[in-house]
């Protein structure tokens, strides 16, 4: 196995890993909320009169754990559909949407908020949408690691003329890290094969990935 | 038995106290290891309900702060975990009392309590999973 499909299979195994964790939240949090329901029943049942208010919060919080694990599925059935095609037209926004909120969780267990900036228009680039996928997600890794006491990633793109840019930012500590130790082998072997370059600049407290 | 039920799932550690305060079980519930450190110092419980996955402090983390606060204080562990073999690699490297595999079955978990107070030596790792 090469390089790159360890590392997209490396990519997998996490998010995947983190989205059933978060979907195991979302199922105990159904199963009490139900389980009261059956307690409250129960009560009734004896004679002990229940208060409509009580049960409609309860059923709320149900239903609100509904939508969240339909916006976790939304999120992973985007994410196995990246493989569908090698090569083609993907909006970086979209991947960057993509892999912020399948790591989100990853983030949070780590103290550390992402703040993707959206900015309006596509940023069409001709890619192998999983590869760039992974590629994100190592940068995304790297800057956690590097957000020093600010515990906060910024994650912007940007078209200039002939160029898309991915940029990593308010990463405060960056300038106290090792130089050298990013990109590695794996990520190096990743922005070769999506023909892009990657620079770290810790006086601006960012990283910064180029593609074209 | 006063329970301290830990997990940064606020709906679910709320929700569980609810039910074990309708059992006529006394359960307080904090959603940080921060809140589980003070709420330990503050007040004396029999048994603390961690979840293994928090941010900031994990529960295998958390439980070795309890320890120093409250050496008598026993534990369960409640996980996410989906395989056995994270389970057995989570039991084996936390040195928990208990565990249980979410989504709790809220009589597991009472019989589970009664149990380690009882017998609190007792290490039963492979009580899982249970049926919602």
């Amino acid at each position: 196995m090469d390089i790159n499909s360890e590392n997209a299979l490396k990519f997998f195994g996490k998010m995947t890993a983190s989205i059933s964790h978060e979907l195991k939240n979302v199922l105990a949090i159904i199963n009490e909320n139900a389980g009261l329901l059956e307690d409250l029943c129960a009560m009734a049942e004896k004679g002990r009169p229940v208060d409509p208010v009580r049960i409609k919060t309860v059923s709320g919080k149900v239903i609100k754990q509904v939508r969240r694990g339909d916006e976790i599925i939304r999120g992973l059935n985007k994410y196995a559909h990246s493989v569908d095609e090698l090569d083609c037209d993907v909006d970086v926004n979209d991947i960057l949407a993509l892999v912020s909120g399948l790591s989100g969780r990853i983030a949070l267990m780590r103290g550390i908020s992402l703040e993707p900036d959206q900015i309006p228009d596509p940023v069409i680039i001709n890619t192998n949408p999983f590869l760039l996928e992974t590629l994100v997600w190592l940068f995304l890794d790297f800057a956690m690691d590097a957000t020093g006491e600010k515990k906060t990633v910024c994650i912007t793109s940007e078209k200039t003329p002939g160029k898309v840019v991915v940029r990593f930012s308010k990463l405060q500590g960056l300038a106290g890290m090792q130089p050298g130790i990013f990109p590695g082998d794996s990520e190096k072997s990743l922005l070769a094969a999506l023909n892009a370059t990657a620079a770290i600049d810790a006086a601006a407290e960012e990283i910064v990935i180029s593609f074209g | 038995m006063k329970v301290l039920l830990v997990d940064d799932e606020k709906e679910l550690v709320s929700t569980l106290a609810e039910r074990l305060s309708l059992r006529d079980i006394e359960a307080d519930w904090v959603t940080t290891g921060e809140a589980a450190i003070k709420s330990v110092e503050s007040k004396t419980y029999d048994i603390a309900v961690l979840d293994v996955k928090m941010p900031k402090i994990s529960g295998i983390e958390l439980k070795k702060k309890l320890e120093e606060i409250n050496p008598v204080l026993k534990y369960i562990f409640i996980t996410g975990h989906g395989s056995e073999d994270d389970f057995m690699t989570a039991s084996s490297e936390s040195g928990a009392e208990y565990y249980l595999v979410k989504p709790v079955n809220i009589d597991e978990l009472i019989r589970k309590m009664k149990e380690i107070l009882v017998n609190p030596d007792k290490r039963d790792f492979f009580q899982y999973p249970l049926e919602g």
